[in-house]
């Protein structure tokens, strides 16, 4: 009876294989100088994994493992996400790790299984399983957020990472615990009890899924669970801040969604007040802390954070509309901050040393290309129209305006407002003012290169047509 | 008589106890004891209820949480090590080298 069909897994075994390979095989390859060898391997990987999963669009919705596995069309769109995501960050990463001099193979090995616990993530039914692929995806982070272990600042931020993860995890499981407790099942779509009672009358299970909403509010560091992200995004380096900005949010976000919108929906009335202010406050603080930073990995971190609002706007406005448009923005948000990571990534220079906003003053003389791309990305966060990010926030807040949240809306704008003069910052002193000590011509790569053409072209894409990914999105947001 | 209530209240307060360690103990061993023991108060929760309901899942997912919590050790006392060799303490309210 029970569904054990592993080919669900596919992707998630594919890249785990590839991990493997490259732990047994690279320190005998190395003693024969035969370089490349453990990036290629995990550049198939990750293109395999995306293959498989653009292989799985349009198939029926499918669950394996018990039902512990759900295979439907979120699922397989977060699977694309996080292999794009994963691709992405390793093409950041190879001349990061060569620049630096960093050993290689455990970073590449580090980084793939933390995208195989995004992917279990985005794929889990139940919540035990969500937590196993949450842990899958921390564990490799915390490490990869220190790897540098000689650089004080790099381990300064893994300890910081670890220890708020590591008690973010625990009121997590003491959630899912009173969760089974009370209801004697973990499926996120039948935690509540059918019976049309309020699921949250019960003082336990009240509990329980508060400490669920903090765990996972942490991992998409919402205010007040922010403050450990400004410090840990700073600190770590730059590939993997990409990696924790756009992967560990959307696989958290994915599964607040599910929780939200499945289980837990009977229960709105309950949970809205507290999300509606959950939303303002992360807004508002991170535009507005983000208005005063000089690092550009800090002031994207505060930014992270106001777009994590703006997520959890769309979690308020619900419905299939609503998640539509929160899966539409995770997207735009993804491809704009790898960009801009990637950017930031190249010009910091080796050891990290320009990574103040000041350093990117005259960079449209030295580097006309990088700067004009940089400016799109930072325009598409702001949100101006032509971009992405304008078309994700046009969608979520019509969404919205519909569930008839006015004062979030408001809020919401005058917010992106707000937002707009951090971000145009950045884009005068590329193009306004002159350099600022001497600085050398950043040279590009052609891996990064395509990658930023990608990203761009994606952010402009998205921009002016985003209708096909939208009727996609709307079909995966059906299943709720 | 095994009283339940008196094994869930031992929990809840293994569990105040931990969070209140996090937030008030400054060196990171002791902020890293007191999660573990707030995830063995989440053991101790969970055996509780699985005896409550006569169902062992509680009692599964209890491995799981010991196997996680061990991987998490590992990698948690790694980097406290590796933040001791280079700072010779491990004292939370010294390591402000990133603004907070």
């Amino acid at each position: 009876m029970t569904n054990w069909n592993v080919s669900l897994l596919a992707p998630e075994i594919v890249l785990s294989v590839c991990a493997l390979l490259i732990m047994l095989l690279d320190p005998p390859l190395r003693r024969k100088r035969l370089a490349g060898f453990s990036e290629s391997v995990a550049l198939v990987g990750f293109l395999g994994a995306l293959f498989l999963g653009l292989m799985r669009i349009g198939l029926p919705v499918d669950s394996s493992f018990g039902g512990f596995l759900i295979a439907d069309a979120l699922s397989t769109y977060l699977h694309i996400l996080f292999a794009v995501i994963g691709l992405s960050v390793l093409i950041m990463s190879i001349p990061w790790l060569r620049r630096d001099g960093v050993r290689q193979t455990e970073f590449l090995v580090l980084l793939i299984f933390a995208v195989i616990g995004m992917m279990i993530m985005s794929c889990s039914a139940e919540m035990v399983t969500m937590f196993i692929g949450l842990e899958l995806l921390s564990l490799p982070l915390y490490v990869l957020a220190g790897y540098l272990r000689n650089r004080e600042r790099t381990i300064e931020a893994s300890l910081k990472y670890f220890l708020l993860g590591a008690f973010a995890s625990a009121l997590l499981l003491m959630g899912i615990a009173l969760q089974w407790g009370t209801y004697g099942t973990l499926h996120l779509s039948s935690v509540a009890p059918g019976s049309g009672a309020a699921p949250l009358s019960l003082p336990l299970a009240a509990a329980g899924f508060w400490l669920v909403v903090v765990g996972l509010g942490f991992k998409v560091s919402a205010v007040p669970f922010h403050f450990w992200t400004a410090d840990v995004y700073e600190g770590s380096p730059t590939p993997v801040t990409a990696l924790m900005s756009t992967g560990t949010k959307a696989a958290a976000m994915a599964v607040l969604l599910r929780l939200m919108s499945a289980g837990f929906a009977p229960a709105a009335i309950e949970w809205m007040p507290v999300l509606w202010w959950l939303a303002v406050l992360t807004m508002s603080v991170g535009n507005l802390m983000a208005l005063v930073q000089a690092n550009i990995k800090r002031m994207l971190a505060f930014s992270g954070i106001a777009h994590a609002g703006y997520l959890l706007l769309a979690i308020c406005a619900g419905g299939t509309a609503g998640n539509a448009a929160l899966l539409f923005y995770l997207a735009g948000y993804t491809v704009m901050n790898l960009g801009a990571f990637a950017i930031v990534g190249l010009l910091e220079g080796k050891g990290e040393r320009f990574q103040s906003i000041y350093d990117y003053s005259g960079l449209a003389k030295r580097n006309p290309w990088l700067a004009a791309m940089m400016t799109i990305f930072l325009l598409s966060l702001a949100g101006i129209p032509a971009t992405v990010g304008f078309m994700g926030k046009f969608f979520i807040f019509t969404e919205t305006l519909k569930a008839g949240h006015i004062g979030l809306v408001v809020i919401a704008l005058l917010n992106s407002l707000v937002s707009v003069y951090y971000y145009l910052r950045v884009i005068y002193l590329m193009y306004m003012k002159d350099e600022w000590g001497e600085k050398p011509v950043c040279r590009v790569p052609a891996s990064v290169g395509i990658l930023l053409a990608f990203t761009t072209l994606v952010t402009l894409w998205l921009g002016v047509a985003p209708n096909r990914l939208l009727d996609a999105l709307m079909a995966a947001a059906r299943i709720f | 008589m095994f009283d339940y209530n008196h094994a869930l209240i031992l929990a809840f307060m293994l569990f105040t106890l931990g969070t209140a360690g996090v937030l008030l103990r400054r060196s990171a061993l002791v902020v890293f004891m007191s999660i573990e023991l707030m995830l063995n108060a989440v053991n101790l929760v969970l055996v509780v209820f699985s005896r409550l309901r006569g169902d062992l899942d509680g009692q599964v997912i209890c491995f799981f949480i010991m196997a996680v919590a061990a991987a998490e050790a590992a990698v948690g006392l790694a980097i406290i090590i590796a933040f001791f060799k280079r700072k010779k303490h491990v004292d939370l309210d010294r390591a402000s080298l990133l603004r907070s």
